[in-house]
């Protein structure tokens, strides 16, 4: 009596860390076909809760039909003895049994294979029928059955499987709803299944049941996520269109800039050289070729700047960090910066960076920065960069002479240079390429105070 | 004799000089100027008989230029001097006496300010 206390301690002990054991391990994954193998493997384990064989049902309510998912466990007494025979020989621990990778058994094996070609028609079963009954009063049946009990309780599409055995069937529950059945036996060797072995059974189909259903929301959720980034994705490539869009009509815009006042220069020089041949005065012949040549010069800038206008180059969007384009443009100026005393700040984040083609946005800064050289003598260049009601805001601001404020509206108009040498082109240029990705530029200038340039970037991303 | 006044509106030097010079050949009397504004003014200061003006300039552009100075002098002759062409299409231009393509053949110009000059 002392030695049967002792045993069912022991046994039920044992259960508890299978149960522990079982519900760890499926918690820990959402992929449900694993789920099912732990459950099944768990049931049927020699050692563990013993049964012989064990499946999984599900059930589509739309359809009111009950179809077989998986199985595991021997078809009939000969892959009885293999099966367990060598389940024996491998002498292995229950966590290594539960992440034992089953599939390629399961797919030769006949019981599994006829489990999953199981559709049971529930329209079809009558009121005593155990499937039809799980499903309806969504309670646990355990019984004994023989054959011909078989026959009028159980679905006809079962007959294959059976043995006259004792059965369990269990609900399988979602938190919402019944989800599907499962079904046990004692098949081939008949251990009978005790009260705490059904206890056992049903606390695991409860875990089973939460499993799958946070299984089931973890794919969806996954596929949700799947689409958002397709959505993401899908109007990435939607705004690069859109730049491109507006990149060809700045295209556009720009050569019919660019062709028109290739003309003014040409046609000057051509008018003095034709001063030139009539002309015997040689210091007019002089003055008119040194005009000549002049706008020449003034050709060259033109085109120079229009094929290294990068508008025309093919599109090469890329995560550029901004100190890092700063800093080089900066080096390019290292030499004029010292010789006019012009200290530079820099006040931007290592981790501010921007989508844009590297050649435009130097394009750019380059300007900007040039042209805040170019109007100081000693004095500071501020540079700095945040983020601005979801716009990155980039300012370039020099303590040079400033712009009279009659001039400051036209600063951005091609060809508007105070200048002797230079095209009047950067402003211009500049305004263009950040309209092109669709910001903005401004400009605050007090005359003998210095100049502050503006540029807004909307935030990809 | 006395010679005839034009007045070029053009805001780059050397093209300034290249007309001016060129008309001064033909015995006209030339003014330069660099922009609408300054052309405003010199017309309502200045006797003048034919503006050659530019479309492209800072501050005051030739089409508004062109308005302003119709407004004033309803009558003087206008010629429109650009490396544009498309502003042709625009009926604004249309009040202009003239509408020339800048080109390196500067008697082109010339011959149409004679032109116009000796039908007036």
């Amino acid at each position: 009596m002392v030695k049967t206390i002792e045993e069912k301690c022991r046994l039920l002990n044992y259960q508890l860390y299978l149960l522990h054991t079982i519900s760890k391990t499926i918690k820990e994954t959402f992929n449900e076909n694993r789920i099912l193998n732990v459950i099944l493997t768990g049931l049927t384990a020699n050692g563990a809760i013993g049964l012989s064989r064990a499946a999984v049902f599900y059930y589509d309510r739309d359809k009111n039909i009950i179809y077989g998912r998986k199985g595991i466990g021997p078809f009939d007494n000969e892959e009885a003895y293999k099966i367990w025979s060598e389940l024996s020989k491998k002498n292995i621990s229950l966590e290594e049994y539960l992440s034992y990778n089953l599939e390629k058994e399961l797919a030769t094996q006949k019981f599994p294979q006829t489990i999953r070609k199981i559709v049971i028609n529930l329209d079809e079963l009558n009121e005593e029928n155990y499937f039809k009954r799980v499903i309806k009063e969504k309670q646990i049946f355990h019984m004994y059955m023989d054959n011909k009990q078989a026959s009028i309780y159980l679905p006809k599409e079962i007959e294959t499987i059976f043995i006259p055995s004792e059965i369990v069937l269990l609900p399988l529950y979602s938190s919402k709803d019944i989800i599907g059945i499962i079904m046990a036996d004692n098949a081939f060797h008949f251990h009978p299944i005790d009260e705490s072995t059904l206890l056992l059974i049903s606390l695991i189909s409860i875990q089973t049941g939460i499993a799958l259903e946070n299984a089931n929301n973890y794919n969806i959720v996954q596929k949700q996520l799947e689409e958002l980034k397709e959505l993401h994705s899908a109007m990435e490539s939607m705004q690069e269109e859109l730049v491109k869009k507006e990149k060809l009509s700045t295209i556009g815009k720009m050569a019919s800039y660019f062709i028109h006042e290739i003309k003014n220069p040409l046609a000057t020089a051509g008018g003095f050289v034709k001063r030139i041949l009539e002309s015997n005065d040689i210091s007019s012949i002089h003055r008119d070729a040194d005009i000549v040549l002049k706008e020449i010069k003034k050709l060259e800038q033109i085109l120079n700047k229009f094929s290294n206008f990068t508008l025309l180059t093919p599109m090469k969007i890329e995560k550029i960090s901004l100190l890092d384009i700063v800093k080089e443009i900066l080096d390019t100026f290292e030499l004029e910066l010292s010789k006019k005393y012009i200290d530079v700040q820099i006040d931007i984040q290592q981790n501010i960076s921007l989508k844009a083609e590297k050649v435009q946005l130097y394009e750019i800064l380059f300007n900007l920065i040039s042209n805040a050289i170019e109007n100081m003598e000693r004095g500071t260049i501020k540079i700095s960069a945040e983020v601005e009601n979801s716009l990155l805001k980039i300012s370039v601001e020099d303590t040079g002479k400033g712009i009279p404020k009659e001039n400051i509206p036209y600063v951005i108009e091609p060809f508007f240079s105070t200048k002797n040498e230079g095209l009047g082109l950067g402003l211009f240029i500049v305004s263009n390429l950040v309209e092109s990705y669709g910001g903005k530029l401004e400009i605050e200038s007090v005359e003998k105070k210095g100049t502050k340039v503006k540029i807004y970037f909307p935030i990809i991303n | 004799m006395i010679k005839k006044k034009i007045l070029i509106v053009e805001d780059v030097i050397n093209e300034q000089i290249l007309y001016k010079e060129e008309l001064e050949k033909e015995g006209f009397e030339v003014s330069c100027v660099s922009n609408g504004i300054e052309a405003i003014e010199f017309v309502e200061k200045n006797l003048c008989d034919l503006v050659i003006l530019d479309l492209h300039m800072p501050k005051m552009d030739g089409i508004e230029t062109l308005g302003k100075l119709l407004t004033k002098k309803r009558n003087l002759p206008i010629v429109i001097y650009t490396a544009y062409p498309q502003y042709r299409e625009q009926f604004l231009t249309w009040a202009a006496d003239a509408y020339l393509i800048k080109n390196s053949d500067i008697d082109l110009l010339k011959n149409k300010v004679k032109d116009i000059l000796s039908e007036k």
